[in-house]
């Protein structure tokens, strides 16, 4: 009785691999180096603790070992992002895929290698509206809500800080473009004032000449739509410099320890948003990732847990862990009806699925795809205070 | 339009276009001196130089880092600037390595310039590698104090700061203000003594005129009597040199990146090609003349111009040539005029 025990706990996957099943390989495909290196590290961390917990819980489909196989997009360059999809993919031979982050990269490992090989990619960070549109027989799905209502929810933020005047800067990619498209729009319609929205390049060193072409246009404040590691952190640091603007407001992407550190004390009051809420879910996240050491001080590490247990209970549902069937799957367990599954409770959902019952997996983020594969989604917004990014208030 | 608003346009004029201009003008002439003189001398053009500036702020960076390590900082003099004079001999070295490992072998084999030009090339990309496998892939700043742990915590600039208060005490509404950072005071005093010593070594010592016989006529000059290995080996310790001030000075004011000279490279051969090849002082005045253009291509004088004019004509739009973002093509376009009005330059230089 007591060894029986033993066996269908924790240590019946070593048994069982043995005799029926052998792991199964999930894709981890992120901006490991590149403008948002420093917020990559606790994303794939984050997709990581999923899959752990998972292990933990005895695998999936009859205990098989859910390993992830990490490959680099470089986040800016398109080409190293597919050919970084084109090896997990065909070489790799993993079942679906965490990720990309930046949308271009998205994008680009959708197109070219995803798509055409139905496999499924679950990005937990990419926010352009141009992924909403993408033709991927359904088999691109986020659990990061589109800049589309980001933009609104930021234009909204600035509206009632006062602010009515505005510059704008953003990152010359994908999501960049939509992200600023969104909040011009929005900011305008709400009788706020852009006085020069300029789309700039990554990786250059100098800025000062984009920065003096927006402080020219005046504007109480800069709107920077860009990377915290790359060109976001370098405009900031040259507009303060320079003496141009003093007040900086962010997106997702700007959100981090890295540009606080950087920076120094010029960006105390800084703004932005990022994905994330204070549901019961995102609480219970939180606590567990503290518990594994895992460090919460940037975007997307919320989506990214989530992504990789709807991958796992998606592979559970369908019985195999083949690529077949694997985006239905997906949608059969994100969405209702079933038994609610916040983070931490796999091992749970794991079994009913596999007694036959049906899953409505919440998550840390309350995961919900519509007909795009997109999330809702809700807002924090955030405040460099006294050194760090702190919450002040959730925007649904 | 009162007077005060005159002396507004104009100093914000001297700010942001005459200074901008001139900073990153001191850059590539630096670097135009060193491929000038090695387009001059070796007769090829030198595609690895960006990567040489690279280097040198690389090594300046570890050597800034050393330094503090060793509890040496002598204020308001930015460390980097001490860590210079061994950036610029590592640099020396490494020019010198290349040039003894690789371009020395085809200058035996007597190879044609096509032959070089490919061969730096390929050096380019080496450089490019070994550069990211030393100092990774990251951004470095050269501003910074150590804490016990051994982190880096970000330091502010030294900056000079000129409010005019005499002027705003005269004119009511007066109020510019012009900041220089301690690399940008240092960029121009650098560039300053560099340039005068160069053109005191080209004019008066016998090796310097060497070099300008060597780059007129190198049969000639081998007939003379004129040492030619000694001034190829000269040529690099003054290209490289002058290369590692660009680039450290550089990465000081802006920041260290692995691609930090990718982007000059077109604006220091236009300014090259522009000078005539060949002709150091030809390439600092097409350093200057190139960092103007770009500069005043992408200014946005609304400022100026808001100043100027009563405020019911004020201007809501950019009043730019071009937009910041093509600011790399304006030495692009110069380049092509140059190549096809007048391939010998202003003063005279090589026809390519």
């Amino acid at each position: 009785m007591k060894m029986h025990k033993i066996a269908m706990a924790a240590a019946c996957s070593a048994l069982l691999a043995g005799t029926a099943s052998a792991d199964v390989s999930v894709g981890s495909l992120m901006g490991f180096t590149g403008p948002i290196e420093s917020l990559t590290v606790g994303i794939n961390a984050s997709a990581e603790m999923a899959f752990k917990e998972v292990n933990a819980a005895g695998g999936v489909v009859g205990g098989n070992m859910i390993n992830l196989v990490t490959a680099d997009t470089t986040c800016v360059d398109a080409s190293a992002a597919a050919a970084a999809a084109d090896r997990l993919v065909n070489s790799d031979k993993v079942a679906a895929i965490v990720g990309a982050l930046c949308s271009g990269a998205t994008i680009a490992a959708a197109n070219s290698a995803a798509i055409p090989n139905q496999v499924v990619m679950i990005s937990p960070a990419s926010t352009s509206p141009a992924i909403t549109g993408l033709d991927d027989n359904d088999l691109v799905f986020r659990t990061a809500p589109s800049d589309a209502r980001q933009g609104s929810v930021l234009a909204s933020v600035l509206k009632k800080r006062g602010v009515s005047k505005v510059a704008v800067t953003y990152i010359n990619n994908d999501y960049g473009k939509g992200f600023n498209d969104a909040f011009v729009s929005a900011f305008k319609s709400m009788g706020g004032k852009v006085t020069g929205s300029q789309a700039h390049e990554d990786g250059k060193a100098d800025y000062r000449a984009e920065i003096a072409n927006l402080a020219a246009g005046g504007g109480e404040l800069l709107v920077v739509l860009a990377y915290l590691d790359g060109s976001g952190q370098t405009i900031i640091r040259q507009a303060i410099e320079e003496g141009d603007f003093s007040r900086f407001v962010g997106g997702d992407g700007m959100v981090g320890q890295s540009i606080v550190d950087a920076i120094g004390g010029g960006l105390e009051g800084m703004v932005a948003t990022r994905p994330g809420g204070s549901s019961d879910g995102a609480s219970r996240f939180t606590k567990m990732a503290g518990e594994a050491g895992l460090k919460i001080d940037g975007a997307f590490q919320a989506e990214a847990y989530d992504a990789a247990a709807l991958i796992a209970l998606a592979m559970q549902f369908k019985g195999n862990v083949s690529r077949n069937g694997m985006a239905r799957a997906v949608r059969e367990v994100a969405n209702a009806p079933g038994e609610v599954i916040l983070p931490g409770e796999l091992g749970k959902a794991l079994k009913i699925i596999a007694n036959g019952g049906q899953v409505n997996y919440e998550g840390a983020t309350g995961v919900e795809f519509n007909e795009a594969g997109d999330p809702p989604g809700s807002y924090l917004v955030m405040e460099v205070a006294g050194g760090k990014f702190v919450e002040r208030q959730v925007v649904r | 339009m009162e007077f005060a608003d005159t002396l507004n346009a104009l100093v914000y004029l001297l700010n942001k276009g005459v200074l901008n201009a001139a900073k990153i003008g001191s850059i590539y002439a630096l670097g135009a001196v060193g491929i000038t003189l090695i387009f001059g001398i070796l007769r090829f053009a030198h595609f690895a130089h960006g990567d040489m500036m690279t280097f040198g702020a690389l090594s300046a960076f570890f050597g800034t880092l050393w330094l503090r390590q060793q509890g040496i900082n002598i204020e308001p003099i930015p460390t980097g600037l001490l860590a210079l004079p061994v950036a610029a001999l590592v640099t020396v070295g490494l020019a010198l390595l290349i040039d003894r490992s690789v371009y020395a072998h085809f200058r035996a084999q007597k190879s044609p310039p096509v032959v070089f030009v490919m061969t730096s090339i390929g050096v380019t990309f080496i450089l490019q590698g070994v550069i990211r496998l030393i100092g990774g892939t990251g951004d470095r700043q050269f501003f910074f104090t150590l804490v016990e742990n051994g982190e880096r915590l970000r330091e502010d600039k030294a900056r000079l700061l000129f409010d005019f208060e005499w002027l705003s005490e005269h004119f009511d509404g007066f109020a510019q203000k012009i900041v220089i950072t301690a690399p940008q005071l240092a960029l121009f005093v650098f560039t300053a003594v560099a340039l005068f010593g160069l053109h005191r070594f080209l004019t008066r010592t016998r090796l310097g005129k060497g070099m300008r016989a060597v780059s007129d006529n190198e049969d000639l000059a081998r007939i003379s009597g004129i040492d030619v290995g000694k001034v190829v080996l000269f040529t690099w310790i003054i290209g490289g040199t002058l290369a590692a001030i660009a680039g450290t000075l550089l990465a000081m004011d802006t920041q260290y990146k692995p691609i930090l000279a990718f982007n000059l490279l077109l604006p220091m051969f236009a300014a090259a090609i522009m000078g005539g090849v060949g002709k150091p002082f030809g390439a600092v005045a097409g350093a200057f003349i190139v960092g103007l253009a770009e500069t005043f291509a992408v200014f946005d004088w609304r400022v100026v111009y808001n100043f100027l004019v009563p405020d019911e004509m004020h201007a809501a739009t950019a009043l730019a040539l071009v937009p910041a973002e093509y600011k790399l093509a304006v030495p692009f376009v110069i380049l092509v005029l140059v190549l096809i009005w007048r391939p010998t330059g202003i003063f005279r230089g090589q026809v390519l």
